[in-house]
């Protein structure tokens, strides 16, 4: 079992005083088989005249919070505590399953095609398809047919923060070559959705490693995100093409959803005649215990 | 019933409808493809149907000739009363048109339509529950989860969010049609938020006053206890939070294409009409901002789609809706009808699987047939529909902004491949359905009454557990002959549905109702501020408009009389242009270095001045923004005011498309301009309660009548003339402030400044006077409520303050001319007035009209 205390800072600065801000936050950890929260907590400041933790349509802790005192600061810190299981990534014996057969056997579970249907933003594109048709073929157990998808986005895309935003498509990605973690998360759904496999996009933390020698430095890890396949049985095998990799115990989840507009760690609305916004972001994974 | 008895003398040779329906579309085949239209509704075989007899029997007697005067009048009340629908296509509204002769449906066959109506909002309230909850019918395979998770009208925030014990769904409408042996036939559900009810009791009221015997005698059903039954489930809905709920219209705004009816409906059922800024969310309880208080709203009515409702939840780019409203109604603090993702039910694909949906939730068969419809998602209906694309009509399974529908025998074969890849690209999106026939009905046209393909709509209210269906509904009637489509957007025609009874028509519910008595609303907190502030608005434009119409008309009057006064008439004229530049804040125009040659011709000048709604200054600009404040308002006027909008509108739309060289128009329009105005003025001085919104219309109004006046006086008495030019000019300035018939019985003698400055300026009795408008300012000052912002110079002492200055002014003395003829003293004083009055009024906006600031979202940075 690894404990990681997570410290996730957002900071906007607005240029001018914001008189009424509403706000949904999507940043505690759930709790999962291979996950417990042992406690998280949410610290906003300045002081919400109105703060309200629920769960939402997909059992992601959402909370919602206004404020109507006017403000140029917004800052908003989610603090937790996680454990989490070492045999999290330990393939189930149905991953073995012929990606043919697996798709035949969705059949029409609501969950199945819930997250079969294209998204908004992983909408299960011709370019998607054709991007993983070697990858996904019909008589490969569906486990290698994963792998080699996530290989083949990690190893035909660089890394490149600069080329995308929050609302960067798909296509995107194919135009600019590079993106980030959010982009290969939506490809692989897109992808996977494509040839009938239910796919959905979460959103976490992993835990970064320093280079052999250097201390790690507070602060300097990120938000992160990747793709989910469903497997026959209703269970979900996490796959990291940023990382090239299944999911393992560096991984904290905090939500998912058919894309990220489900799933933003924050997103709100203001009332004000400020044009710019500075935006901080700090995030800190830490191995404690 | 009694028989309406027609002395065989009086009926015309050829009866109106004893030809009907050779012409038209009426047992001929089918054109442009369509199928041939079903059953007549008035006629089967050769004879009349026994439900139209009466009411053909008395068209028949009025004669064609009669009836048209009667169209004409009912033209002219869908007119007065301002009823109107925009096209998406088109900026400008369209007048609402209405055929004289209504649909007739049996009382018979109506039961049965009621009955099934009632069946089907049954059944789809409980579908409705179903998806937002436990989802049983996902789950068991009723009802394909694709249809709901690819559903565009299926909002995930709103999943678990239940009413306590009310109905989901509150009103519900649908469309129906005849099928080919005349059974009426479901073609779509609206559940949405469904549009038309609110035309349907226009058409009703217009109808009901252009055929008073003629209804009175047919026994028709009446539609307005399907509005009580809606008032009373709005109460019903508030009345868990408080003893005296507070409901809202949410109105997308006045742009919107039935804006006319929410305003329509808010007025007629007593509520506020209000848009998304009109509201904010505290403490998660919803908010009307009402002149600086903020009023708890317990139901909302909600016209706008429900993906617009809340841009933190649902379309963060929403300009319509208000942030945190879905929170509000998740924590119980507000009830939105329809509830916010009821626009999953309106789904055509639905229809394939209603049948066993109804056996499983209510073991019944549906009472109401259903045109034939094939989901494509499914593998052989797809296969069936591929076949067939050309005999068949498709639409895609969610309601997009501009909804195509294909009608697959109108399209060209490369149009049909393209529909081909679409349906197969995305199969579970779309549907398709076999075109229904439809009826035909008696409608009246140019050229006769022909017979046009039909359909109706009509409405049902959730009451104790059940549904009300309205007796009636909104018929529309298809543009032409050829015309697949049969919607607002493409110009049908509307019709009057009646549905006779067994017995005659009492009215069995009134407004009267026992029990205590009910505290009226506090006048000021009805009223947002948005709609304060338009109606402040209003009066001032309808003053502005009033004043250039009036200068404009003293200056032609000047002009058309020239040769009676020589030389000195030119330089009055001269000087009124002048005038004329300066009130309208038209510079250069006839102050500018060029002005000479513009005096020698000033008609170009006064053309843009009186019709150049682009420009600021000219009437055609403050009579456009007099009608698009009053737009806002609408619900806050009277409905004899439309008629006086109404006309000013089109003598609007007379100006913009008369050309310079018709100055006779121009003048002709700016005096029928006039009265409108006046109408105006009086509809609002005796038709409108004194309350808050009075007082700011009024508030408006004084201040804008001051302020032309001291400008008017300002430009005109800046310098002396010689004597006959200035008495002239003296003569024009009265005859402009209208207090020429005063002035004269008064003081009988030629105009003199002096006296003039006396009665335009001080006379505290003259209702033209500058006096007489700061001492109804502070009226109107007094009476309203509280400002939501600190008094900053104080609104009322600054109006003291003017009085002053215009009691303790020396007329005498600023009247006379200095060495160099001017009169800068008199000229100081008018700038100060100006200066006053124009901080009183940016102290009033401030003080009362607090805007939000500009909205957006706020996004988070990408993981990476």
């Amino acid at each position: 079992m690894t404990n990681y205390r997570i410290t996730h800072r957002t900071r906007y600065t607005y240029d001018a005083p914001v008189s009424l801000s509403y706000g949904q936050s999507c940043l505690l950890p759930r709790e999962l088989d291979t996950q417990t929260c042992t406690s998280a907590r949410l610290e906003i400041s300045p002081q919400p005249q109105d703060q309200r933790e629920r769960l939402d349509f997909y059992g992601n802790r959402v909370c919602y919070f206004s404020l109507d005192q006017p403000h140029d600061v917004l800052e908003i810190t989610a603090i937790s505590e996680v454990s989490v299981l070492p045999e999290r990534g330990s393939a189930p014996a149905e991953t073995q399953m012929l990606l043919g057969d697996a798709v035949a056997a969705y059949g029409q579970h609501p969950d199945a095609v819930h997250y079969l249907l294209a998204s908004a933003r992983a909408t299960a594109d011709a370019r998607s398809s054709a991007f993983a048709d070697d990858c996904l073929v019909a008589d490969r157990p569906m486990i290698e047919g994963l792998r080699l998808l996530v290989s083949k986005i990690h190893n035909s895309f660089g890394f490149d923060a600069s080329a995308t935003t929050v609302t960067s498509t798909v296509e995107d990605l194919f135009k600019h070559g590079a993106g980030v973690c959010q982009d290969f998360a939506h490809l692989s759904v897109s992808a996977l959705r494509a040839h009938g496999i239910p796919a959905r996009y979460v959103s976490g933390y992993l835990e970064t490693i320093p280079p052999p020698g250097k201390p790690k430095l507070v602060g300097a890890d990120v938000s992160h995100a990747w793709a989910a396949a469903m497997l026959p049985s209703g269970a979900w095998i996490d796959l990291d093409p940023t990382n090239d990799q299944f999911v393992n115990d560096r991984y904290v989840t905090t939500g998912w959803g058919r894309d990220y507009a489900d799933v933003p760690p924050l997103k709100g609305v203001i009332y004000s005649d400020s044009r710019k916004t500075k935006l901080d972001v700090s995030v800190d994974v830490a191995r404690v215990g | 019933m009694e028989p309406i008895t027609v002395p065989v003398a009086s009926v015309p040779p050829a009866g109106l409808l004893e030809a009907y329906p050779q012409r038209g579309i009426g047992g001929e085949g089918g054109s442009a493809g369509l199928p041939a239209p079903g059953i007549d509704e008035l006629r089967v075989g050769g004879a009349v149907r026994p439900h139209w007899q009466p009411l053909t029997t008395a068209l028949d007697a009025l004669g064609g000739d009669e009836l048209r005067v009667r169209q004409d009048d009912i033209d002219r009340l869908l007119d007065a009363d301002g009823a109107s629908y925009r096209s998406r296509e088109s900026d400008q509204p369209q007048g609402w048109a209405l055929d004289a002769i209504p649909l007739v449906v049996s009382s018979e066959e109506w039961s049965a339509v009621e009955a099934g109506v009632t069946q089907r909002a049954v059944l789809l309230d409980l579908v409705l529950r179903d998806l937002y909850g436990e989802r049983k019918l996902l789950r068991r395979g009723v009802i394909p989860p694709e249809l709901v998770f690819g559903h565009a009208g299926f909002l995930r925030p709103l999943d678990g969010v239940a009413l306590p014990d009310q109905s989901h769904l509150f009103t519900y409408g649908v469309d129906l049609g005849r099928d080919e042996a005349g059974q009426l036939t479901v073609l779509a559900d609206h559940t949405q938020a469904p549009s038309g009810a609110g035309y349907a009791l226009e058409n009703r009221m217009v109808l009901s006053r252009v055929f008073p015997s003629i209804y009175r005698d047919a026994q028709v059903h009446h539609v307005a206890p399907y509005f009580r039954s809606l008032r009373a489930g709005l109460e019903k809905l508030g009345s868990y939070r408080s003893d005296d709920p507070r409901v809202v219209v949410l109105s997308p705004g006045p742009r919107s294409e039935t804006a006319f009816e929410h305003a329509y409906l808010a007025s007629y059922l007593g509520y506020s009409l209000v848009e998304g800024d009109d509201l904010v969310v505290r403490g998660g309880e919803l908010f009307l901002r009402s002149l600086g208080q903020l009023d708890r709203v317990d139901v909302v009515m909600r016209r706008v789609d429900a993906d617009y409702c809340d841009p933190l939840e649902l379309r963060p780019e929403s300009q319509l809706g208000v942030p945190g409203l879905v929170e509000a109604v998740r924590r119980g603090n507000v009830v939105v009808v329809n509830t916010m993702g009821s626009g999953v039910i309106e789904n055509p694909a639905l229809n394939g699987f209603l049948d066993a949906t109804a056996r499983a939730l209510l073991g019944q068969d549906l009472l109401l047939p259903v045109v034939q419809s094939w989901w494509c998602g499914d593998a052989s209906q797809r296969a069936y529909v591929l076949e067939r694309l050309d005999q068949l009509v498709c639409k895609p399974v969610s309601r997009q902004p501009v909804t195509r529908t294909y009608f697959g025998s109108t399209m060209s074969s490369a149009d049909l491949d393209r529909l081909r890849s679409m349906i197969e690209a995305k199969p579970h999106r779309w549907v398709a359905q076999q075109p229904l026939a439809m009826s035909t009905t008696p409608t009246l046209t140019p050229t006769g009454v022909e017979a046009r393909r039909s359909l109706l709509r009509t409405y049902a209210v959730a009451r104790q557990g059940s549904y009300s269906v309205m007796p009636g509904g909104l018929t529309r009637v298809a543009p032409d002959e050829s015309s697949p489509v049969i919607s607002n957007q493409f110009g049908a025609l509307a019709k009057d549905t009646w549905v006779l009874a067994s017995t005659p028509q009492r009215q069995t519910e009134y407004w009267l109702r026992s029990g205590p008595a009910v505290h009226p609303a506090d006048p000021s907190s009805a009223l947002s501020e948005r709609a304060a502030e338009n109606l402040f608005w209003v009066g001032r434009y309808v003053e502005r408009a009033e004043a250039v119409a009036r200068l404009l008309r003293a200056v032609h009057d000047r002009r058309n009389n020239l040769e009676a006064h020589g030389n000195e008439g030119e330089e009055a004229v001269a000087s009124l242009l002048r005038v004329l530049t300066f009130t309208t804040y038209g510079w250069p125009g006839f102050l500018g270095v060029e002005s000479e040659q513009l005096l020698a011709s000033p008609d170009s000048e006064l053309f843009s001045l009186a019709c150049d709604a682009g420009r600021p200054g000219s009437l055609a600009y403050a009579v456009d923004h007099l009608l698009r404040a009053a737009e806002v308002v609408r619900d806050q006027l009277s409905n004899d005011t439309w008629q006086a909008t109404g006309t000013l509108e089109r003598q609007l739309h007379m100006l913009s498309r008369t050309s310079l060289n018709r100055q006779d128009v121009v003048q002709g329009t700016l005096g029928t301009m006039l009265q409108s105005l006046l109408a105006f003025h009086g509809l609002v001085n005796e038709s409108m309660v004194r309350d808050t919104g009075w007082q700011f219309l009024d508030a408006g109004r004084r201040i804008e009548r001051a302020q032309q006046l001291v400008r008017l006086l300002r430009a005109a008495l800046e310098r002396q003339h010689n004597d006959a030019a200035e008495s002239l000019l003296l003569e024009s300035v009265l005859v402009s402030a209208e207090s020429i018939i005063t002035y004269r019985r008064r003081y009988r003698s030629r105009a003199q400044v002096e006296t003039l400055l006396d009665l335009l300026v001080s006379d505290e009795s003259n209702p033209r006077s500058i006096r007489f408008q700061v001492d109804r300012l502070e009226e109107a000052l007094l009476r309203l409520p509280e400002a939501p912002k600190p008094a900053m110079a104080g609104g009322r002492s600054s109006v003291v303050g003017i009085a002053t200055r215009i009691r303790t002014a020396r007329f005498g003395e600023l009247a006379a001319p200095d060495a160099d003829g001017r009169r800068d003293d008199l000229v100081a004083f008018l700038d100060d007035l100006e200066v006053q009055i124009a901080n009183l009024a940016t102290e009033l906006s401030e003080r009362h009209f607090v805007h939000l600031q500009p909205r957006r979202s706020l996004i988070d940075e990408p993981g990476q």
